[in-house]
């Protein structure tokens, strides 16, 4: 049964430890996560993060500690998580995409106290990363840090062998397990206790997402308000103990962290993901582990469709899903728009709007074109009118708001009645409209948020980067794009300069693979080629995570910018500038 | 000299504030006791120097820092140590009992435990001792005990760490505490549930406070005299806070006794003295009152201590009503002038930052001007939770949250308090609210004081009980108030005494409601025949 409140009398854990005991006892050898090489069974990630936790009690954590991860989807972030979350600590995910400068704002921001993490990922060496963002740290030295940056940081273990980290001058006090080597100090009864003094209302992670200022915003949940609501989603898409889900979602956004892993952890599944650079491996983690479900963005397994082998694979365990691109060709529909999608944000705790589970195969009418189903349980809505804030007739666009005890506790750091109205309700941004038979339909973004392959954007926090990397003020749009859904755009003023020319400069991105337009760039000696977009692209790759960066950049004359005559910029004649053409 | 300057919240969170009162009022005293006193810088210096001692000892923003103290300038600079920092003050009564202590320790998750050594012949160290055995030498010892899993440390207020971070680290902190974040725990004890553990954020603590500074006209300068302890909302949102917002001066002392008061308030010519009215009744009862020249109080003091022919009439001043979920008053009227006189009794009407709703308690309806029913309560100054409870069983879903008070809304939009509605009463079917039958008991001549509660009758049903202060014979005053109730809601069980002490009281200075149901289960007569 699913439940529209928090508490509903039934013998659903509703915090994170009493959850994990549940699942330890019914299904101790069973796989909760398998990533690439490595696993993990519901009893070690007990008996793991019982160590963990015991030593993030040793090093000062406890109920409210903000606990940051930095690990991609591995069994690190799911023992991270858990020692975090049994003694009542806040996890917060950060991007494995951050740049020095964004994890020094995030760590800062979000008020971290201990930060664990990988010792690198693809391109990143994290103990370099974190050092660049943090002036004062020096990794020679024993913890704690006390640097006016971070001010509340004051541990971070990396997941480095200690004798490794000797080797490059980093004190093991800096390791994983030299944070571990605290445990010891903590014994099982006080563990037990700390566990049994989690509340269902206590908070259980903050989870950052672009906003419409330059600053992410960082959103809470409680453990009872988003164990419920996973269990419910559960539910409605019959995520059960038996099933095996396959997601490449990033347990630092919410998908992956709440959709992929704590639903799978609600449900006592087995989560499948995949870190392996080339199609290749992850079509060996499918054959190999058999999912029966998959779930996250298409375009995070687009290139795993076009890999030559991929006709001779063997993904016939996989029954239901929406990641069509790698699904058996009989059950990828016809027309994509003819099934019920969901809409999910971080503010909902993922799913916020999905078609009925009955629905699931069902090909609609055409009238129900695009339809995005109806709110999940526990949500109220109210698509409000722009003119007045009256509610809307059916058909008619508003703005989607919503209210109920899922929604997130609040943003980080930002008092209620900023976030909230008075009735409670939450402005989501999000214009949508009703049918006549309650069916939603996502009518665009009243914000101006960019969504790229599954990523939020947000175009101020571009265009303030440009600003102080380059000096130059940028106006950044999403435009559309097949593959990504948007890709992040920049027109970018050149600098004042004694000629007047017409022309302007373009280019595209270099890695941007589908398209290549060629000379436009070389425009002469004007103020717009003194611009060099490559240029600005690689100090921008510095200071941004690699999918803000804009993949297209056109600088123009002051005088090329559209600004309306009522001196407002013409959003609409930007796009098309910026836009295929 | 008392200044006019506009009160409002300029400040929205601690440390902003402590710099504010540093630009605008550095050499203004902040706190003066009966053998010190500091200036608002002063205080600063105090709380910044101590908090750099917090930092270096371990504590971080959010952490919970429980503080057990009587009032006085030590409570003070430690409870603003640790705000200023972004920790989460949890201020303990200096009256619990160590199973008490240790509940509240666990419920506010309290990280770092800071205590007096001993006041009034307690030693809470051995108290700690008694309740959890092992715990302080288990955190002192670097690990963690069962009993309070949280906590990591217990210190004695006159021996806290030494060492200290730098200034730059903790201005760093500062700098971090937002208006969101939160700023206390504070514990108040529902009549017949265990203590709820309420927090409040900087932003709507102060915001809280700023509000009420007109009504109770506290203006900057003002020498303020209020004999509630720092630990709960009177004295920490009342006084403290109250001086730190409006840049006015605290008199204070941890043990409040009369003549030492009456020297502290006539040395330092003290401009108004709030508190419980029985506080001021004591203190006008000792023998040295006459003889004290407490000629520097203005109107918006407490009756008892002005002279006669300044004292307003009964019910004549607003009722500052409020409770703890709203850090302090929510409602009033200025406290210096009379409501008009269709008003006297009523609470005055609600703050900025707070809507009132009237609502049926059953149903949830709103009810229409001028019914009585349950107040409810919303905006951005309130709670912002309750320890423990999800917000969506907290407070409604669009917003409010439901007092447990009975009231109404008149046309003019001012507050009369009606009770408690889990002292309702229902007696044979209809409804009695012992608050009312005390008021219309309160209002005959010869009563001193009146309680009213129920008691169980022969067969188990309530019958409406009263204790009655007075040296009027009991029929006398049960045909007094028969002129001015309804007949089911008279009293059917009367103590009469001319002893005030018979009335059994709690140490916060309410009525002991179940030793007052039990003194008049043993000795409440039923009515005299006849009367």
């Amino acid at each position: 049964m699913t439940s529209p409140v928090i508490e509903a009398g039934d013998d659903l854990p509703l915090t994170v430890p009493a959850l994990l005991a549940a699942q330890v006892a019914a299904r101790p050898d069973q796989v909760l996560l398998a990533v690439d090489d490595a696993s993990l069974t519901y009893a070690e990630s007990d008996r793991r993060s019982a160590e963990l936790a015991r030593a993030l009690l040793a090093a000062g954590a406890g109920p409210g500690t903000r606990v940051a991860l930095l690990f991609p989807n591995t069994p690190e972030f799911v023992v991270g998580w858990l020692a975090a979350a049994r003694i009542g600590a806040v996890s917060v995910p950060l991007s494995t995409f951050s740049t020095s400068a964004e994890l020094a704002g995030l760590l800062r921001g979000a008020d971290v106290a201990i930060l664990l993490a990988a010792a690198g990922y693809r391109s990143h060496d994290y103990p370099t990363t974190v050092r660049s963002g943090i002036r004062e740290l020096d990794l020679g030295a024993p913890p704690p840090l006390l640097a006016p940056t971070v001010p509340s940081l004051r541990r971070i273990a990396f997941a480095l062998d200690p004798a490794d980290a000797a080797a490059a001058g980093i004190d093991p006090a800096w390791t994983l397990a030299g944070l571990r080597g605290g445990a010891s100090a903590i014994d099982d009864d006080a563990l037990a206790a700390a566990e049994a003094a989690v509340t269902p209302a206590d908070r259980m992670v903050i989870v950052h997402t672009s906003g419409s200022t330059s600053e992410p915003k960082g959103v809470i949940h409680t453990h009872g308000a988003l164990i419920r609501h996973l269990d419910n989603l559960n539910q409605l898409r019959r995520y059960e103990s038996h099933e095996i889900l396959f997601s490449n979602s990033p347990f630092f956004w919410i998908g992956g962290f709440a959709y992929a892993l704590l639903g799978t952890v609600v449900a006592g599944a087995t989560l499948v993901c995949s870190n392996a650079p080339s199609a290749g491996g992850v079509l060996d983690v499918l054959e190999r582990e058999r999912p029966t479900m998959v779930n996250g963005f298409a375009a995070s397994v687009a290139h795993v469709a076009d890999d030559p082998t991929f006709p001779d694979r063997d993904l016939s365990s996989i029954r239901r899903g929406n990641l069509w691109p790698i699904m058996p060709a009989a059950l990828r529909p016809a027309d994509v728009e003819l099934r019920h999608t969901m809409l999910g944000m971080t503010e909902t705790g993922s799913v916020c709007l999905a078609g009925p589970p009955d629905e699931e195969d069902l090909v609609l009418p055409e009238h129900q074109r695009g339809s995005f189903g109806r709110p999940v349980p526990g949500f109220e809505t109210r698509i409000r009118r722009a003119e007045d804030g009256g509610e809307c007739a059916p058909g008619e666009v508003g703005e989607l708001c919503l209210r109920g005890p899922f929604l997130m506790d609040g943003y980080d750091g930002r008092e209620r009645h900023d976030t909230f109205d008075a009735d409670g309700w939450y402005r989501t941004g999000d214009l949508a409209t009703v049918d006549a038979d309650g069916l939603f339909y996502f009518r665009g973004r009243g914000s101006d948020m960019i969504k790229t392959a599954g990523a939020n954007v947000s175009p101020r926090e571009v265009e303030a980067a440009i600003l102080e990397v380059s000096g130059l003020v940028a106006h950044v749009v999403g435009v559309d794009d097949a593959a990504r859904g948007q890709i992040v755009a920049a027109l970018v003023r050149a600098p004042a300069s004694d000629r007047d020319r017409d022309r302007g400069g373009d280019s595209d991105g270099d890695d941007d693979r589908d398209r290549d337009r060629g000379g436009d760039s070389d425009s002469g000696d004007d103020s717009a080629a003194a611009v060099d977009t490559d240029e600005l692209r690689e100090r921008l790759r510095r200071r941004l995570s690699a999918y803000k960066v804009p993949r297209r950049i056109r600088v123009v004359a002051p005088d090329d910018v559209p600004i309306m005559s009522s001196g407002k910029l013409d959003l609409r004649a930007l796009k098309e500038l910026l836009g295929d053409d | 000299m008392t200044t006019e300057r506009p009160s409002g919240p300029t400040s929205d969170t601690i440390p902003a504030l402590l710099a504010e009162r540093r630009k605008d009022d550095a050499d203004r005293r902040a706190l003066v006791t009966a053998d010190d006193a500091l200036t608002f810088a002063d205080l600063d210096d105090a709380s910044a120097a101590l908090a750099g001692r917090l930092v270096a000892a371990g504590v971080v923003k959010g952490d919970r820092v429980g503080l057990l103290a009587p009032n006085g300038i030590g409570w003070a600079t430690t409870a603003l140590a640790a705000l200023r920092i972004g920790a989460v003050l949890v201020p303990l009564s200096t009256l619990l009992r160590p199973p008490e202590l240790l509940a509240q320790m666990v419920t506010a998750a309290i990280t770092h435990l800071i205590t007096v050594p001993e006041f009034r012949n307690r030693r809470y160290l051995d108290d700690l001792e008694a309740a959890a055995p092992g715990l302080a030498s288990a955190v002192g010892a670097g690990g963690r005990h069962p009993a309070a899993p949280a906590l990591r440390a217990v210190w004695r207020s006159d021996a806290l760490p030494e060492p200290a971070a730098s200034p730059e680290l903790v201005r760093a902190m500062e700098d971090r505490v937002r208006p969101a974040d939160d700023l206390c725990v504070l514990f108040t004890s529902g009549s017949r549930s265990a203590p709820k553990g309420i927090v409040h954020t900087h932003g709507g603590a102060l915001r809280a406070t700023a509000a009420g500074l007109d009504a109770r006209c506290v203006r900057p300068g003002e020498r303020l005299y209020i004999p509630m302890p720092f630990f709960w909302t009177g004295g920490f949102s009342g006084g403290l806070l109250t001086a730190l917002v409006a840049g006015a001066t605290l008199l204070t002392e941890a043990e409040p006794e009369p003549s030492r008061t009456l020297d502290l308030l006539q040395r330092e010519q003290v401009t108004l003295f709030r508190g419980w009215p029985d506080q001021a009744a004591r203190l006008a009862a000792h023998p040295a009152f006459a003889g004290a020249d407490l000629s520097s109080l203005t109107d918006a003091s407490l009756g008892a201590v002005l002279p006669a022919h300044r004292r307003p009439a009964p019910g004549a001043r607003a009722n500052l009503f409020g409770m703890t979920e709203s850090f302090g008053p929510y409602c009033g009227d200025r406290l210096d002038t009379d409501m008009p006189s269709d008003k006297h009794g009523s609470c005055g009407r609600p703050f900025p930052g707070v809507e009132v709703r009237i609502a049926d308690a059953e149903s949830g309806a709103e009810l229409p001007t001028g019914e009585q029913g349950e107040i409810w309560l919303r905006g951005p100054n309130l709670l912002r939770g309750i320890c423990g409870r999800h917000r969506s069983d907290v407070f409604t879903a669009d917003g409010w949250y439901r007092t447990g008070d009975l009231g109404r809304l008149d046309d003019d939009g001012y507050l009369w308090y009606a009770g408690r509605l889990d002292d309702m009463v229902k007696v044979k079917g209809a409804t009695v609210y012992p608050s009312e039958v005390e008021a219309a008991l309160r209002a005959v001549d010869a009563v001193r004081q009146a309680y009213v509660t129920d008691v169980p009758d022969a067969d188990g049903r309530p019958e409406i009980a009263a204790l009655v202060v007075s040296d009027a014979p009991v029929e006398a005053i049960s045909a007094a108030v028969r002129e001015r109730l309804s007949a089911f809601k008279l009293p059917t069980v009367w103590l009469v005494t001319t002893d005030p002490a018979t009335v059994p009281m709690l140490a916060t200075g309410k009525v002991d409601k179940r030793g007052l149901q039990q003194l008049l289960r043993d000795r409440g007569a039923p009515t005299p025949a006849g009367a």
